[in-house]
Protein backbone atom coordinates (compact mmCIF):
# COMPACT_ATOMS: atom_id res chain seq x y z
CA UNK A 1 0.00 0.00 0.00
CA UNK A 2 1.29 3.65 -0.98
CA UNK A 3 0.47 5.91 1.82
CA UNK A 4 0.45 9.54 0.63
CA UNK A 5 0.71 12.63 3.22
CA UNK A 6 0.73 16.55 2.82
CA UNK A 7 3.80 17.72 4.70
CA UNK A 8 5.79 20.88 4.47
CA UNK A 9 8.87 21.78 4.37
CA UNK A 10 9.99 22.46 7.83
CA UNK A 11 13.47 24.21 6.97
CA UNK A 12 11.89 26.98 5.65
CA UNK A 13 10.85 27.20 9.45
CA UNK A 14 12.79 30.24 11.19
CA UNK A 15 13.39 29.33 14.99
CA UNK A 16 11.50 32.29 16.92
CA UNK A 17 9.34 33.10 14.04
CA UNK A 18 6.87 30.14 13.00
CA UNK A 19 8.47 27.65 16.13
CA UNK A 20 9.91 27.12 19.20
CA UNK A 21 10.25 24.27 21.27
CA UNK A 22 10.74 21.19 19.37
CA UNK A 23 11.44 18.64 21.84
CA UNK A 24 9.08 15.46 22.49
CA UNK A 25 9.44 12.76 24.94
CA UNK A 26 9.26 9.54 23.53
CA UNK A 27 9.09 6.57 26.61
CA UNK A 28 12.42 5.22 27.38
CA UNK A 29 13.34 1.45 26.62
CA UNK A 30 14.00 0.22 30.06
CA UNK A 31 10.36 1.80 30.88
CA UNK A 32 8.91 -0.25 28.22
CA UNK A 33 10.89 -3.86 30.06
CA UNK A 34 9.58 -2.06 33.22
CA UNK A 35 5.95 -2.39 31.96
CA UNK A 36 6.23 -6.14 30.73
CA UNK A 37 7.95 -6.73 33.80
CA UNK A 38 5.04 -5.55 35.60
CA UNK A 39 2.53 -7.03 33.80
CA UNK A 40 4.09 -10.55 33.91
CA UNK A 41 4.47 -10.47 37.63
CA UNK A 42 1.16 -9.17 38.15
CA UNK A 43 -0.58 -10.81 35.80
CA UNK A 44 -2.14 -7.80 34.49
CA UNK A 45 -3.96 -7.65 30.89
CA UNK A 46 -2.56 -5.51 28.46
CA UNK A 47 -3.69 -4.09 25.41
CA UNK A 48 -1.18 -2.45 22.46
CA UNK A 49 -2.85 0.59 20.09
CA UNK A 50 -2.20 3.12 18.12
CA UNK A 51 -3.00 6.39 16.61
CA UNK A 52 -3.79 7.26 13.29
CA UNK A 53 -2.93 10.31 11.11
CA UNK A 54 -1.31 11.40 14.27
CA UNK A 55 0.10 14.46 13.89
CA UNK A 56 -2.44 16.10 12.80
CA UNK A 57 -4.39 16.03 15.98
CA UNK A 58 -1.74 18.66 17.31
CA UNK A 59 -2.73 22.65 17.96
CA UNK A 60 -0.66 25.93 16.64
CA UNK A 61 0.51 28.49 18.88
CA UNK A 62 1.97 30.47 16.07
CA UNK A 63 0.32 31.78 12.94
CA UNK A 64 1.74 29.72 10.03
CA UNK A 65 1.21 30.00 6.33
CA UNK A 66 1.88 27.17 3.74
CA UNK A 67 1.81 27.04 -0.01
CA UNK A 68 -0.68 25.37 -1.40
CA UNK A 69 -0.26 21.34 -1.58
CA UNK A 70 0.57 20.49 -5.96
CA UNK A 71 -2.19 19.46 -7.74
CA UNK A 72 -4.84 21.09 -5.24
CA UNK A 73 -4.57 24.85 -5.55
CA UNK A 74 -7.53 26.45 -6.06
CA UNK A 75 -6.66 29.86 -6.52
CA UNK A 76 -2.92 30.92 -7.18
CA UNK A 77 -3.58 33.91 -4.69
CA UNK A 78 -4.43 32.22 -1.55
CA UNK A 79 -2.65 30.40 0.47
CA UNK A 80 -3.14 27.98 3.59
CA UNK A 81 -3.37 29.49 6.98
CA UNK A 82 -2.63 26.08 9.16
CA UNK A 83 -5.28 25.73 12.32
CA UNK A 84 -4.33 22.38 12.75
CA UNK A 85 0.09 20.99 12.36
CA UNK A 86 0.44 19.35 10.18
CA UNK A 87 3.73 16.65 8.85
CA UNK A 88 6.92 18.10 8.05
CA UNK A 89 6.49 21.46 10.71
CA UNK A 90 8.92 21.56 12.81
CA UNK A 91 7.07 21.42 15.52
CA UNK A 92 4.39 18.32 14.61
CA UNK A 93 5.80 15.69 17.40
CA UNK A 94 5.74 18.55 20.27
CA UNK A 95 2.44 19.52 19.61
CA UNK A 96 1.23 16.09 19.28
CA UNK A 97 2.66 15.13 22.68
CA UNK A 98 1.27 18.20 24.43
CA UNK A 99 -2.41 17.05 23.05
CA UNK A 100 -2.40 13.48 23.96
CA UNK A 101 -0.78 14.27 26.99
CA UNK A 102 -3.54 16.77 28.04
CA UNK A 103 -6.24 13.82 27.45
CA UNK A 104 -4.37 11.42 29.84
CA UNK A 105 -4.46 14.05 32.28
CA UNK A 106 -7.96 14.66 32.11
CA UNK A 107 -8.70 11.18 32.53
CA UNK A 108 -6.52 11.20 35.78
CA UNK A 109 -3.45 9.87 34.71
CA UNK A 110 -0.10 11.25 35.97
CA UNK A 111 3.01 11.16 33.91
CA UNK A 112 6.10 9.09 35.55
CA UNK A 113 8.72 11.35 37.20
CA UNK A 114 11.35 8.99 36.00
CA UNK A 115 9.88 8.83 32.56
CA UNK A 116 7.23 11.30 31.38
CA UNK A 117 6.09 8.97 28.70
CA UNK A 118 4.63 6.84 31.70
CA UNK A 119 1.31 7.57 32.82
CA UNK A 120 -0.24 5.75 36.05
CA UNK A 121 -3.29 6.38 37.99
CA UNK A 122 -3.18 8.76 40.93
CA UNK A 123 -2.23 7.00 44.13
CA UNK A 124 -1.86 3.55 43.99
CA UNK A 125 -1.20 1.87 40.62
CA UNK A 126 -4.58 0.30 38.43
CA UNK A 127 -3.51 1.33 34.86
CA UNK A 128 0.10 1.93 33.60
CA UNK A 129 0.79 3.31 30.22
CA UNK A 130 3.37 3.78 27.98
CA UNK A 131 3.52 5.87 24.78
CA UNK A 132 5.94 6.00 21.82
CA UNK A 133 4.77 8.86 19.70
CA UNK A 134 1.45 7.65 18.58
CA UNK A 135 2.37 3.69 19.76
CA UNK A 136 0.85 3.11 23.22
CA UNK A 137 0.83 0.32 25.48
CA UNK A 138 -1.36 -0.26 28.63
CA UNK A 139 -1.99 -2.72 31.41
CA UNK A 140 -4.54 -3.22 33.94
CA UNK A 141 -5.25 -6.17 36.88
CA UNK A 142 -8.82 -5.03 35.48
CA UNK A 143 -10.24 -5.65 31.85
CA UNK A 144 -12.78 -3.26 32.34
CA UNK A 145 -10.75 -0.01 32.73
CA UNK A 146 -8.47 -0.75 29.64
CA UNK A 147 -12.03 -1.19 27.43
CA UNK A 148 -12.97 2.64 29.19
CA UNK A 149 -9.54 4.26 28.54
CA UNK A 150 -10.24 2.90 25.04
CA UNK A 151 -13.32 4.30 24.87
CA UNK A 152 -12.35 7.42 26.16
CA UNK A 153 -9.43 7.88 23.47
CA UNK A 154 -11.52 7.19 20.86
CA UNK A 155 -14.27 9.70 21.68
CA UNK A 156 -11.34 12.43 20.86
CA UNK A 157 -8.82 10.31 18.57
CA UNK A 158 -8.96 7.84 15.72
CA UNK A 159 -7.39 4.61 17.42
CA UNK A 160 -6.70 1.53 16.16
CA UNK A 161 -6.37 -1.42 18.95
CA UNK A 162 -3.33 -3.99 17.98
CA UNK A 163 -2.80 -7.65 18.73
CA UNK A 164 -0.17 -6.82 21.52
CA UNK A 165 2.39 -9.54 19.65
CA UNK A 166 4.81 -6.46 18.83
CA UNK A 167 5.20 -2.98 20.54
CA UNK A 168 8.28 -0.58 19.27
CA UNK A 169 10.87 -3.19 18.06
CA UNK A 170 10.08 -6.26 20.61
CA UNK A 171 8.25 -9.53 19.88
CA UNK A 172 5.92 -10.27 22.39
CA UNK A 173 5.12 -13.59 23.39
CA UNK A 174 2.59 -14.39 26.04
CA UNK A 175 1.84 -17.52 27.53
CA UNK A 176 -1.08 -16.93 30.10
CA UNK A 177 -1.15 -20.38 31.35
CA UNK A 178 2.52 -20.02 33.05
CA UNK A 179 1.55 -16.03 33.75
CA UNK A 180 5.13 -15.63 32.13
CA UNK A 181 6.31 -12.76 29.50
CA UNK A 182 8.88 -13.07 26.69
CA UNK A 183 9.87 -10.74 24.25
CA UNK A 184 12.78 -11.07 21.91
CA UNK A 185 13.58 -9.10 18.60
CA UNK A 186 13.77 -11.81 15.79
CA UNK A 187 13.39 -9.51 12.69
CA UNK A 188 15.88 -6.89 13.68
CA UNK A 189 18.45 -9.65 14.14
CA UNK A 190 17.27 -11.75 10.52
CA UNK A 191 17.57 -7.80 9.23
CA UNK A 192 20.92 -6.97 10.14
CA UNK A 193 22.79 -10.46 9.61
CA UNK A 194 21.15 -9.80 5.78
CA UNK A 195 22.30 -6.18 6.10
CA UNK A 196 26.04 -7.53 6.50
CA UNK A 197 25.42 -10.23 4.08
CA UNK A 198 25.85 -13.23 6.82
CA UNK A 199 22.92 -15.09 5.82
CA UNK A 200 24.36 -17.94 4.34
CA UNK A 201 27.30 -18.22 7.31
CA UNK A 202 27.34 -21.35 9.63
CA UNK A 203 26.07 -20.17 13.04
CA UNK A 204 28.66 -19.80 15.78
CA UNK A 205 27.89 -21.27 19.57
CA UNK A 206 29.33 -18.67 21.74
CA UNK A 207 30.16 -15.06 20.88
CA UNK A 208 33.57 -15.06 20.94
CA UNK A 209 36.43 -16.85 20.47
CA UNK A 210 38.11 -17.41 24.77
CA UNK A 211 41.46 -17.85 22.77
CA UNK A 212 41.36 -14.97 20.78
CA UNK A 213 43.43 -11.87 22.22
CA UNK A 214 42.64 -8.82 20.38
CA UNK A 215 45.25 -5.86 20.26
CA UNK A 216 45.35 -2.68 18.07
CA UNK A 217 46.66 -2.40 14.56
CA UNK A 218 50.14 -1.96 14.10
CA UNK A 219 51.83 0.71 11.78
CA UNK A 220 52.27 -1.50 8.99
CA UNK A 221 48.61 -3.71 9.33
CA UNK A 222 46.32 -2.37 6.63
CA UNK A 223 42.84 -1.15 8.23
CA UNK A 224 40.22 -2.84 6.29
CA UNK A 225 37.07 -1.21 4.36
CA UNK A 226 34.06 -2.79 5.77
CA UNK A 227 31.00 -1.00 7.67
CA UNK A 228 32.49 -1.20 11.26
CA UNK A 229 31.26 1.44 13.33
CA UNK A 230 28.05 0.54 12.05
CA UNK A 231 27.99 -2.97 12.96
CA UNK A 232 28.79 -1.91 16.09
CA UNK A 233 26.04 0.69 16.30
CA UNK A 234 23.48 -2.60 15.42
CA UNK A 235 25.31 -5.15 17.83
CA UNK A 236 24.89 -2.36 20.58
CA UNK A 237 21.30 -1.64 19.74
CA UNK A 238 20.55 -5.52 20.51
CA UNK A 239 22.81 -5.63 23.68
CA UNK A 240 21.27 -2.74 25.46
CA UNK A 241 17.56 -3.84 24.68
CA UNK A 242 17.06 -7.67 24.68
CA UNK A 243 20.68 -9.49 24.68
CA UNK A 244 22.91 -8.38 27.28
CA UNK A 245 24.49 -12.01 26.24
CA UNK A 246 26.78 -10.31 24.01
CA UNK A 247 27.90 -7.41 25.59
CA UNK A 248 31.25 -8.63 26.54
CA UNK A 249 32.40 -9.43 23.11
CA UNK A 250 30.93 -6.55 21.52
CA UNK A 251 32.64 -4.23 24.26
CA UNK A 252 36.26 -5.87 23.03
CA UNK A 253 35.15 -5.51 19.52
CA UNK A 254 34.23 -1.47 19.97
CA UNK A 255 37.75 -0.88 21.23
CA UNK A 256 38.91 -1.11 17.67
CA UNK A 257 36.82 1.32 16.04
CA UNK A 258 39.28 3.30 15.09
CA UNK A 259 41.11 1.45 13.16
CA UNK A 260 40.00 -1.96 12.57
CA UNK A 261 42.06 -4.55 10.51
CA UNK A 262 40.58 -8.10 9.29
CA UNK A 263 40.94 -10.00 12.83
CA UNK A 264 38.73 -7.20 14.36
CA UNK A 265 36.23 -7.55 11.44
CA UNK A 266 36.19 -11.30 11.67
CA UNK A 267 35.12 -11.17 15.51
CA UNK A 268 32.54 -8.28 14.22
CA UNK A 269 31.33 -11.67 12.34
CA UNK A 270 31.07 -14.32 14.53
CA UNK A 271 29.03 -12.47 17.04
CA UNK A 272 26.63 -11.53 14.30
CA UNK A 273 26.67 -15.52 13.76
CA UNK A 274 26.41 -16.00 17.29
CA UNK A 275 22.72 -14.12 16.85
CA UNK A 276 22.14 -16.01 13.28
CA UNK A 277 21.98 -19.07 15.64
CA UNK A 278 20.56 -17.79 18.72
CA UNK A 279 17.96 -15.29 17.29
CA UNK A 280 15.24 -16.11 18.84
CA UNK A 281 16.21 -16.43 22.65
CA UNK A 282 15.38 -13.21 24.55
CA UNK A 283 14.30 -12.06 28.12
CA UNK A 284 11.78 -13.90 30.16
CA UNK A 285 9.54 -12.30 33.00
CA UNK A 286 8.42 -14.87 34.79
CA UNK A 287 5.22 -14.51 37.01
CA UNK A 288 5.65 -16.93 38.74
CA UNK A 289 9.00 -16.57 40.21
CA UNK A 290 9.32 -13.55 41.92
CA UNK A 291 12.56 -12.91 43.24
CA UNK A 292 13.45 -9.62 44.48
CA UNK A 293 17.39 -10.14 45.24
CA UNK A 294 19.58 -8.04 43.23
CA UNK A 295 22.80 -10.59 41.97
CA UNK A 296 25.88 -9.33 40.77
CA UNK A 297 28.64 -11.55 39.27
CA UNK A 298 31.95 -10.69 38.22
CA UNK A 299 34.91 -12.42 36.74
CA UNK A 300 38.54 -11.05 36.76
CA UNK A 301 42.15 -12.09 35.18
CA UNK A 302 45.69 -10.55 35.21
CA UNK A 303 47.04 -8.60 32.70
CA UNK A 304 44.80 -9.77 30.16
CA UNK A 305 44.75 -6.79 27.62
CA UNK A 306 47.98 -7.08 25.99
CA UNK A 307 47.67 -3.48 24.81
CA UNK A 308 48.04 -1.67 28.03
CA UNK A 309 48.47 -4.70 30.54
CA UNK A 310 45.91 -4.05 32.06
CA UNK A 311 43.39 -6.35 33.79
CA UNK B 1 -3.93 11.24 -2.24
CA UNK B 2 -7.52 12.45 -3.17
CA UNK B 3 -8.58 10.71 0.16
CA UNK B 4 -5.73 12.18 2.23
CA UNK B 5 -6.92 15.69 0.83
CA UNK B 6 -10.24 15.15 1.64
CA UNK B 7 -9.60 14.26 5.41
CA UNK B 8 -7.73 17.21 5.58
CA UNK B 9 -10.00 19.39 4.61
CA UNK B 10 -12.84 17.40 6.39
CA UNK B 11 -10.60 18.18 9.89
CA UNK B 12 -10.26 21.69 9.28
CA UNK B 13 -6.12 21.32 8.72
CA UNK B 14 -6.60 24.89 7.09
CA UNK B 15 -8.33 27.32 5.65
CA UNK B 16 -7.19 29.59 2.55
CA UNK B 17 -6.76 33.24 3.04
CA UNK B 18 -4.53 35.76 0.68
CA UNK B 19 -1.42 36.03 1.75
CA UNK B 20 -0.77 39.36 4.44
CA UNK B 21 1.98 41.51 3.28
CA UNK B 22 5.31 40.82 5.40
CA UNK B 23 4.46 37.12 6.50
CA UNK B 24 6.47 34.48 4.52
CA UNK B 25 5.28 31.03 3.81
CA UNK B 26 6.61 27.70 4.34
CA UNK B 27 6.61 25.69 0.93
CA UNK B 28 4.78 22.16 0.93
CA UNK B 29 5.23 19.14 -0.79
CA UNK B 30 3.74 15.44 -1.17
CA UNK B 31 5.07 12.23 0.55
CA UNK B 32 4.53 8.79 -0.69
CA UNK B 33 5.88 5.82 1.20
CA UNK B 34 5.52 2.36 0.58
CA UNK B 35 4.01 0.58 4.50
CA UNK B 36 5.91 -2.47 4.88
CA UNK B 37 4.81 -4.97 7.70
CA UNK B 38 7.49 -6.37 9.98
CA UNK B 39 8.75 -8.89 7.57
CA UNK B 40 9.20 -6.87 4.80
CA UNK B 41 5.96 -7.57 2.44
CA UNK B 42 4.22 -4.67 1.42
CA UNK B 43 0.64 -3.92 3.62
Amino acid sequence: MIQSKASCKGFTQVHGFDYDETFSPVIKHDSIQSIFALAATHDMHMIQYDVRTTFLYGELDEEIFMEQPEGYKKDEMLVCRLKRSIYGLKQAARQWNRKFDSFLTRYNLVASSADSCVYHSNGHIEIVTGLFVDDGISCSTDETMLADMLQYLRKHFEVTQGTGNYYVGFEVHRCCNTRSMFINQQWYITDIIHHFGLQKSNPAITPADPHTHLVAAAEEDTPILAPYKEAIGCLMYVMTLIRPDIAYAVSCVAQFSERPTQVHWTTMKRILRYLQGTKDRGIMYSGTIIDNHLKGFCDADFTRDQNDRKS
Amino acid sequence: MDDEYKSLLVNFTWELVPLPPEQKIVKSKWVFKIKTKMDGTSE
